[in-house]
């Protein structure tokens, strides 16, 4: 009996997962539980496990690197070596949609052969049923196509495949994309690709106002060329991006930027968030550390940072402020019953925060520990799900850049952040009037007012900086 | 003043109304008469026969009886039985006497009692008169108008053989130019000029059309055949329309204004030549066009207007073209099924609101 292959859902959120690579060929035996594809989420590269012994084989057509399939759609099958396996419709062509200028403008793509079902001459499915395209024009109106349903669409970050006579079949393509004829010849005009742009007609189709919104949001800063697209001639791939690292033109967004992004305008404009400055004296801090840098070298094989000790010490603050630790959510303030502090960390990819979880109850060693994993995970951009999952607080050290001070967004849905600065050797003033030379670290605390109002925020700060000055003891 | 008041079934609690100010084309200070769309006609013809003495008409019950319609009473005793001739009950003769006597110089103004009739005329219509110019390379030419009422109306029970409206029949015809008034000013303004035409001009009146009365100014004037006129100028959906149709789509702009949906109407005027560019240019400023046409659906005329719409305005289309048409069915003469046959004006604003939802 033929079992199903298909990319679970690794999160709440996660509708689509792109394949990385197989790691596995059509025809080729596998065992249960053996990685068969690398598939990227959201956030994370997953690794797909075979559910079953057995022959993989039915390969979907449309299955190749880069697409991207919707949870839950049948991949491939594993099966005897004799069984036969249903041919399934193939996946939407995996090729990066055409560049605006080249998509044909029809409203109803009837061009009989290049109906959206030719299989890729790459992975031709080696099944008794031959995949006949359909013989009737397919029209839009009469028969809605639901890209998510054909599951195949824009790859992210994603070039082109290289493999030759993969076809790019620019109007089964354009026929994929519900927009309508004037909001196309607008994305032609502004070189706006027609698959990143989020429709707000009914079905989601794409209008002109949504292409002309997309494109006011998209301009390139001032200094930069204007927009490829309508006047560029189109590439081999007929890709829209076409701009080389470091020189003019559109930045396509990993997914992890994207939803960083998202997330983060969803903090500005749900959440009003104010911040509390204040600059601490981390002279007993960094004597604290030289006291115990060489255990923490010894027992972790790396040196202790301040960001570990400003783990522990936010952990140990946020047992006193359980305000600090919390969410606001549906009109009220949920506490959390455990101290996740999560540490902001920058990857190739973009911005990930991985979380101590149950900081407070955790070792130094612990946590400088667990810190060098995530450092070396963000290496290899292989962070877990559970990594990210669960944090309560936020802490974010761009000390290391040389950045004096700055304001965090809260991450939602916590209901602060705190923003660490560098170490800076600055004159104050002493108590006896006496002007020193101190080694001083701005912290910004950045709240959600709806869950901490200026005074607990205050209070809170307050006694991070206490504890941070005047970190020995309890 | 005659209205139209259509069934309190049909047009719900406010039962609006179609009435003469739907439509003015007269602007204020000219000096204007109202009078009958009839009237109007009627004038036309009087003051070309005035103009000029090759005009004559011919018909069936024209003279004394003043038509069947009514449209030429008083002529008859105006002109003499040489220029408002009586003639047998063969359409196919009629058109003929006046595509030869058009061919030795005069200006005959024929008509025909019915267009379901003309069937009878077709050779003479369409393979003699549209065709003698061309075939004897410019030496002849047929200047002839042959009018002829078409259309029906729910409740009237004309039926299967008098209510057609056959305007794609004539326009389908190289050599043939086809004329379809919706209202007083357009009927004389249009038949003037038809008369003047050298070509042979197919002049449609709706028979429930007659009734209907406006504003005509005093003096002479002559409308432009070959142009759409709109009648009301809007910013959110074109509708193009002809003949009757026209005040649906008027009334149907009236009933969704307080909506704040701005309807333009096209009115079509001359169904052949078609003013490509008048529809082409509002279909490209609202990007949403609804086409209603009496005639019965399949290959009526909301088909070539839409494609002219597509060949015109395709990238500025927000929607796709939707069409109001009559269906495509023999008309019956029971009134309680002749009423589904023909577009009513709750057609056109639902139409015109499908077209905005997208």
């Amino acid at each position: 009996m033929a079992v199903e292959v298909f990319i679970h859902k690794m999160s709440e959120h996660m509708e689509f997962g792109t394949i990385v690579r197989w790691l596995v060929t059509e025809g080729e035996r596998v065992e249960r539980r053996q990685v068969i594809m690398e598939v990227e989420t959201d956030k994370v590269v997953a690794e797909l496990e075979a559910p079953a012994s057995g022959i993989l084989k039915g390969i979907r057509s449309g299955a190749v690197e880069g697409a991207q399939i919707p949870v839950g759609e049948v991949i491939a099958f594993i099966a005897e070596p004799d069984e036969a396996v249903p041919t399934l419709p193939p996946f939407g062509p995996a090729t990066v949609i055409p560049s605006a200028a080249t998509a044909v403008p029809s409203a109803a793509p009837v061009i009989p052969s290049a109906a959206p079902v030719i299989p890729s001459a790459a992975t031709v499915i080696p099944s008794a049923a031959p995949v006949i395209p359909s013989a009737t024009p397919v029209i839009p109106s009469a028969t809605p196509v639901i890209p998510s349903a054909n599951g195949c669409t824009h790859p992210r970050n994603l070039s082109p495949p290289a493999a030759p006579g993969v076809p790019a079949p620019a109007e089964a393509e354009a026929g994929l994309v519900r927009a309508t004829p004037v909001a196309r010849r607008i994305a032609r005009e502004l070189g706006v690709d027609l698959a990143r742009v989020k429709g707000s007609g009914p079905g989601g189709r794409i209008r002109e106002e949504d292409v002309r919104t997309w494109a006011s949001s998209h301009t390139p800063p001032t200094g930069v060329g204007g927009l490829p697209g309508a006047s560029e001639a189109p590439t081999a791939g007929g890709s829209t991006v076409t701009a080389a690292p470091g020189v003019e033109g559109l930045v396509e967004l990993t997914s992890i930027q994207r939803v960083t992004g998202q997330r983060m305008l969803e903090s500005v404009q749900t959440a009003p968030q104010f911040s509390l400055t204040s600059d601490a004296d981390v002279t007993n801090l960094l004597r604290l550390r030289e006291v115990l840098m060489e255990r923490i070298l010894a027992e972790t094989g790396e040196r202790l940072s301040i960001t570990a000790l400003l783990v522990k010490i936010v952990a140990a603050a946020l047992r006193h402020h359980p305000r600090a630790n919390a969410s606001f959510e549906d009109g009220r303030v949920r506490l959390h019953p455990h101290i996740n502090v999560g540490v902001a960390v920058g990857t190739d990819d973009g911005l990930l925060v991985p979380v101590v979880k149950q900081a407070d109850q955790k070792s130094l060693v612990q946590i400088a520990q667990e810190l060098k994993t995530f450092q070396d995970k963000a290496h290899r951009m292989r962070f877990s799900l559970e990594d990210l999952a669960g944090g309560t607080f936020t802490l974010s050290n761009l000390g290391m850049y040389g950045v004096d001070r700055f304001n965090a967004i809260v991450n939602p849905p916590q209901s602060a952040i705190l923003a660490v600065g560098r170490v800076v050797k600055t004159p104050i003033g002493l108590p006896d009037d006496v002007v020193a030379l101190r080694p001083m670290m701005s912290l910004t605390l950045t709240v959600d007012h709806r869950a901490l109002d200026g005074v607990q925020g205050a209070r809170f700060l307050g006694e991070v900086k206490e504890r941070i000055e005047k970190p020995y003891g309890e | 003043m005659a209205t139209v008041e259509r069934d309190a079934v049909s047009l719900g609690a406010a039962k609006p109304v179609i009435s003469p100010d739907l439509i003015v084309q007269v602007p204020e200070g000219v000096p204007a008469r109202e009078i009958s769309y009839q009237e109007a006609i009627r004038e036309a013809l009087r003051e070309e026969m005035v103009r000029d003495e090759r005009v004559f008409l011919l018909g069936e019950d024209i003279g004394k009886h003043g038509g069947a319609f009514g449209v030429t009473r008083t002529l008859f005793d105006q002109f003499g039985p040489e220029r408002v001739r009586n003639t047998p009950i063969s359409e196919n003769t009629i058109v003929g006497a006046a595509t030869g006597a058009a061919l030795v110089g005069l200006r005959p103004v024929a008509e025909i009692m019915f267009v379901d009739f003309s069937g009878l005329a077709m050779d003479q219509i369409c393979t003699q008169a549209a065709k003698l110019r061309f075939m004897t390379g410019g030496q002849c030419q047929v200047p002839w108008v042959v009018r002829m009422p078409q259309g029906g109306g729910a409740g009237k029970s004309i039926a299967a053989q008098h209510s057609q409206s056959l305007e794609v029949w004539y326009a389908h015809i190289p050599g043939l130019k086809v004329v379809l008034p919706s209202t007083p000013y357009d009927a004389k303004g249009l038949l003037k000029a038809a008369i003047r035409d050298d070509n042979p001009v197919i002049f449609l009146e709706h028979k429930f059309l007659y009734a209907f009365r406006g504003l005509v100014p005093e003096g002479e004037y002559v409308l432009p055949l070959g142009q759409c006129e709109v009648k009301r100028v809007g910013t959110d959906v074109t509708v193009v329309a002809s003949g009757l149709m026209v005040w649906y789509a008027m009334l149907a702009a009236r009933m969704l204004q307080p909506e704040g949906i701005s309807v333009e109407v096209v009115d079509v005027r001359t169904v052949s030549p078609l003013d490509e560019e008048t529809i082409g240019r509002s279909a490209r400023k609202t990007g949403r066009v609804v086409l209603v046409a009496e005639a019965c659906r399949s290959y009526g005329p909301t088909g070539e207007w839409g494609m002219v719409v597509m060949e015109q305005a395709f990238d500025y289309l927000q929607a796709p073209v939707v069409r109001v048409t009559g269906r495509h069915s023999p008309i019956p003469f029971a009134d309680s099924i002749e009423k589904g046959v023909w577009p009513e004006t709750e057609d056109v604003v639902g139409a015109v609101r499908r077209v905005m939802e997208w």
